[in-house]
């Protein structure tokens, strides 16, 4: 999860408008739709690779906690560098699905409140050491806070619903649940920030950050330096071949570079500094490089699916959030196409909820309130009347100059529905740390990449009975309790016991169709189930969804094999032409072992 | 002797007063230094990180616990999560380099260039040479730094391929591409202080060519080349040597921007993003560190100041 680093990402509507093609003067449809494809990538699969070479890959950010995979909170930069040093127990596949990778099968008891992983055997790690079930269950206990030397903070909640990690042999591992989980194998990638570390690096306590040791495509050799470059270099003994027959990765070594400044990034896409990179910047990186990609002297791809949702989160524990008023007054003022036009170059799609085309539970239509600011003028009216104040609220921000400009755009647009917004710009730390602690009542955010919408329980889901006013943060007065329309399954309140669920809604219709989704192992059910969650967002505006960002991949044209080789399978590690096909979302990077530069 | 320890009294309440008052300044910042530090976590977590990292504690102890341990060689910590610490001289080591090596090639040019113009523009005074190099370095001091890089990086960089527009390549590895990378980050630094150094020499020259020892020397039938470089230029390069000494603060001050500009691991990008990861510690001794080699490089030049006027010396000798 980041902010919205274009500033802020509310909302107004056109839910019913599914996302259609929108394309530039590149004529590159650039955004998200359900074909679930990438685009911008030609088909090499019968080019044979050349070995050798080194590549520069620029990164929209540094990892500043480093990569001790437990403690960090990896964001697309941090886990494209992963993925270079490390392997999952499962990976994300281009259907959906997750395919065994470090596991060859990942099975699930009758209840599913058991799951046995087989671990393939043959592998070690950059150290030497061998990969088997004992590394594997203290990664899984590292992971879940149970090894004493790590000290996670997130994965604690995500992995709260597992009761015990047993070796059962030396190559198999039984992982314990304390309720049933069938999609527990989507969190053992969970967005590709689940590596599997060796033992030196899990056990090496204040170095853990720095002494990457895995069994990735690419082995970490001490060469980084923070905010400069990270360099790695080809992993001799990578377990890995491909379809024909030869060893991978290809190339000898990838110095990644951080160039957080968008106009560096660009700057040294043009001059040829980078040989590829991650960007969703639409404000200056992408409209930069199209004339390049016009003309053929550049390519870009981009994930037309599986996209991170931009928004608004509100804090709904207090006013005037804590009223259903107030958030569909906030929905209703916004125009998307104006924000778009104004900020985005026109090259972003209004989101419908927090899941994008391509993902489980994506609905175009979620009745989300549309852009009408006569309605959203009687909302604001009708607010007074109710509470006998007028609609005021603050709304925090980054305070980059970038999203100062989109949020003023915001304001005026809250302003022309009679609401009074006022902005608080802020350093990133303390806009998050506003927004851990419920000291904010609206603030610029994204989050919810597009994945098993099971891997977002942690943000939503509340065991605490709704219906119960909260108290404002630091007062003993207790709030008014939600006054927007109860669920089917009862009233909704503001009580949240899930102290990640940072807007603090406690929506018993979003608790329980989240408990089916994890439960159920039926697609059908669990589409239904997501989509169900997916319009009772739209229908209590918990969120005030903003656009989909779209994740792109700039590459110059000497650059091959973006997407990586396919993928395993149980009984073969080497890459097949009838394997199958590596996930087509670029939020969580892209599998480096396939890349090779030809001359 | 008692200079010296003139001077080391004066490097200790400089540090003092530097590392004091940055230290309250940086308390005063918005911004959790926890949150910065391990990202998203339950209140009761970064609660209990920020205890166990003593951020709790009150600003005074933080600050003598600091100071203590600068002055004991300990520059503090960089956090890495919730577990992971570096030394802070680990991170100074591999910046300080990159800095210092902009600053020297920035000063190389200015001498190179400033010197030769200062002195040209002397003996050319009132001529419309003299008014083209004048009005020359009116135009580049009015020129910031930052948009000079930013009109060299793009032009010179991007659009015609001539430099890297960014990076930065380590001299061991690669001595050519190394200064490669340095030209255009030298270059934009070194630009405003060439046309100051040289208008500073130029009115210092011409009335160094007014005094009698030059006349003196003319009458002697010395050539001209001799007299301004032999015997003009040394005494006027002495507020020349003052500006150098006070201008190493407004040159640490210009590297920060250029090196985030250019994408320089040095000094300036360490500082730039220690503010905005609040990493306090770090910051607090690099911005000490600077200070203390400020402090130097004026002990260095006043040193410098006896051997370039031998009067100085004498003067000294006499006292």
């Amino acid at each position: 999860m980041v902010l919205a680093s274009c500033g802020s990402s509310s909302k107004g509507g056109s839910g019913p408008t599914k996302p259609t093609s929108k394309s530039n003067a590149t004529g590159l449809n650039i955004v998200p739709n359900e074909g679930g494809a990438i685009q911008g990538i030609k088909d090499e699969s019968a080019t044979k690779p050349t070995e050798g070479g080194s590549m520069t890959f620029a990164l929209d950010a540094e990892s500043t906690g480093g990569w001790c995979l437990a403690e960090a909170q990896l964001a697309i930069a941090g886990i494209q560098v992963a993925r270079s040093l490390y392997d999952y127990l499962t990976v994300p596949d281009d259907k959906g699905g997750y395919q065994p990778d470090l596991a060859t099968a990942v099975t699930p008891n009758s209840t599913y409140t058991s799951w046995t992983i087989k671990v393939r055997s043959g592998i070690t790690f950059s150290d030497g050491t061998p990969l088997n079930a004992q590394v594997v269950a203290d990664n899984l206990n590292a992971y879940r806070g149970k090894l004493a030397t790590r000290s996670p903070l997130l994965f604690i909640f995500v992995f709260d619903d597992i009761s015990n990690v047993t070796v059962v042999d030396p190559m198999t591992v039984r992982v314990d649940m304390k309720t049933p989980w069938a999609s527990f194998p989507a969190h053992l990638y969970e967005y590709g920030r689940l590596g599997i570390m060796g033992e030196r690096q899990l056990k090496d306590g204040k170095n853990c950050f720095k002494d990457m040791v895995g069994t990735g495509p690419f082995m970490f050799q001490g060469d980084w330096v923070p905010n400069d470059h990270l360099t790695v270099v080809k992993n001799p003994h990578y377990w890995r071949k491909d379809s024909f027959g030869q060893p991978l990765p290809y190339l000898d070594k990838i110095t990644f570079r951080p160039v957080p400044d968008p106009t560096a990034m660009l700057n040294g896409f043009n001059s040829k500094a980078f040989d590829l990179g991650n960007t969703d910047d639409t404000t200056t990186v992408v409209p930069g490089l199209l004339p390049a990609v016009k003309s053929g002297a550049i390519n870009l791809a981009v994930a037309t699916s599986n996209p991170e949702t931009a928004y608004t989160i509100f804090n709904t524990g207090i006013a005037p959030f804590n009223n259903i008023l107030a958030r569909k007054a906030f929905a209703t003022a916004y125009d998307f196409t104006l924000y778009d036009k104004l900020r985005l170059d026109s090259l972003n799609v209004q989101a419908s909820g927090p899941f994008g085309p391509g993902v489980l539970g994506y609905v175009a239509d979620t009745g989300f309130p549309k852009y009408d600011l006569t309605a959203a003028k009687a909302l604001v009216a009708q607010y007074k009347q109710t509470t006998g104040q007028d609609l005021k609220f603050t709304l925090s921000i980054p305070n980059d100059a970038a999203s100062q400009q989109s949020a003023a755009v915001v304001q005026s647009m809250m302003q022309a529905a009679g609401m009074t917004m006022t902005l608080k710009p802020e350093e990133q730390s303390t806009e998050i740390s506003d927004v851990i602690a419920g000291s904010y009542q609206a603030a610029a955010w994204r989050n919810h990449p597009g994945f098993d919408p099971d891997t977002q329980w942690v943000w939503w889901h509340c065991t605490s009975k709704p219906g119960q006013a909260s108290a404002e943060p630091g007062s003993s007065a207790p709030n008014a309790p939600n006054v927007g329309p109860a669920s089917a399954d009862g009233p909704v309140g503001n009580n949240c016991d899930n102290a990640v669920n940072f807007s603090k809604f406690n929506d018993p219709e979003i608790n329980k169709d989240l408990e089916t989704g994890r439960v159920s192992t039926d697609p059908t059910a669990r589409a239904n189930a997501y989509q169900d969650l997916n319009k009772e967002f739209a229908k209590e505006v918990w969120e005030a969804w903003g656009y989909w960002s779209v994740w792109t991949m700039p590459y110059q044209t000497n650059v091959h094999g973006i997407l990586g080789p396919n993928l395993p399978t149980p009984t073969d590690p080497n890459a097949t032409t009838s394997g199958p096909h590596p996930y087509t979302g670029l939020s969580s990077g892209t599998d480096v072992s396939g890349l090779w530069k030809s001359s | 002797m008692r200079a010296a320890l003139r001077r080391i009294l004066q490097l200790a309440v400089v540090l003092l007063c530097v590392s004091f008052f940055s230290f309250g300044l940086l308390s005063l910042a918005p911004g959790d230094p926890v949150v910065a530090i391990v990202g998203f976590a339950a209140p009761s977590q970064l609660k209990a990180i920020g205890h166990q990292l003593h951020f709790d504690r009150p600003f005074l102890v933080q600050y003598w616990d600091w100071l203590t341990g600068f002055l004991h060689g300990n520059l503090g910590h960089q956090y890495f999560g919730p577990t992971g610490e570096q030394n802070v001289s680990t991170a100074l080591g591999h910046a300080l380099p990159v800095s210092l090596q902009l600053m020297a090639y920035a000063m190389i040019l200015t001498i190179l260039i400033a010197i030769p113009l200062g002195v040209l523009a002397a003996y050319k005074s009132g001529t419309v040479i003299d008014k083209i190099i004048n009005t020359t370095a009116f135009g580049s001091i009015a020129m910031p730094d930052f948009a000079l890089a930013l009109v060299l990086s793009y032009w010179v960089g991007v659009k015609l391929h001539w430099l890297p527009s960014q990076g930065y390549e380590y001299p061991t590895h690669d001595f050519v591409s190394h200064l490669q990378h340095m030209a255009l980050p030298a270059l934009s630094l070194a630009v405003g202080q060439i046309a100051g150094y040289m208008r500073l020499l130029r009115s210092d020259m011409v009335a160094t060519l007014q005094e009698d020892f030059i006349l003196m020397a003319k009458a002697k039938g010395i050539t001209n080349r001799r007299i301004l470089w032999r015997h003009a230029l040394r005494p006027s390069s002495l507020t020349l040597l003052t500006v150098a000494g006070l201008n190493v603060g407004a040159l640490i001050g210009g590297t920060v921007v250029i090196e985030i500009i250019f994408q320089l691991p040095g000094m300036g990008l360490l500082l730039y993003t220690a503010i905005t990861e609040r990493q306090f510690v770090m910051l607090q001794s690099l911005v000490a560190v600077i200070a203390v080699g400020y402090v130097i490089v004026n002990v260095l030049i006043d040193t410098l100041y006896t051997i370039l006027d031998p009067r100085l010396r004498h003067a000294r000798a006499i006292a």
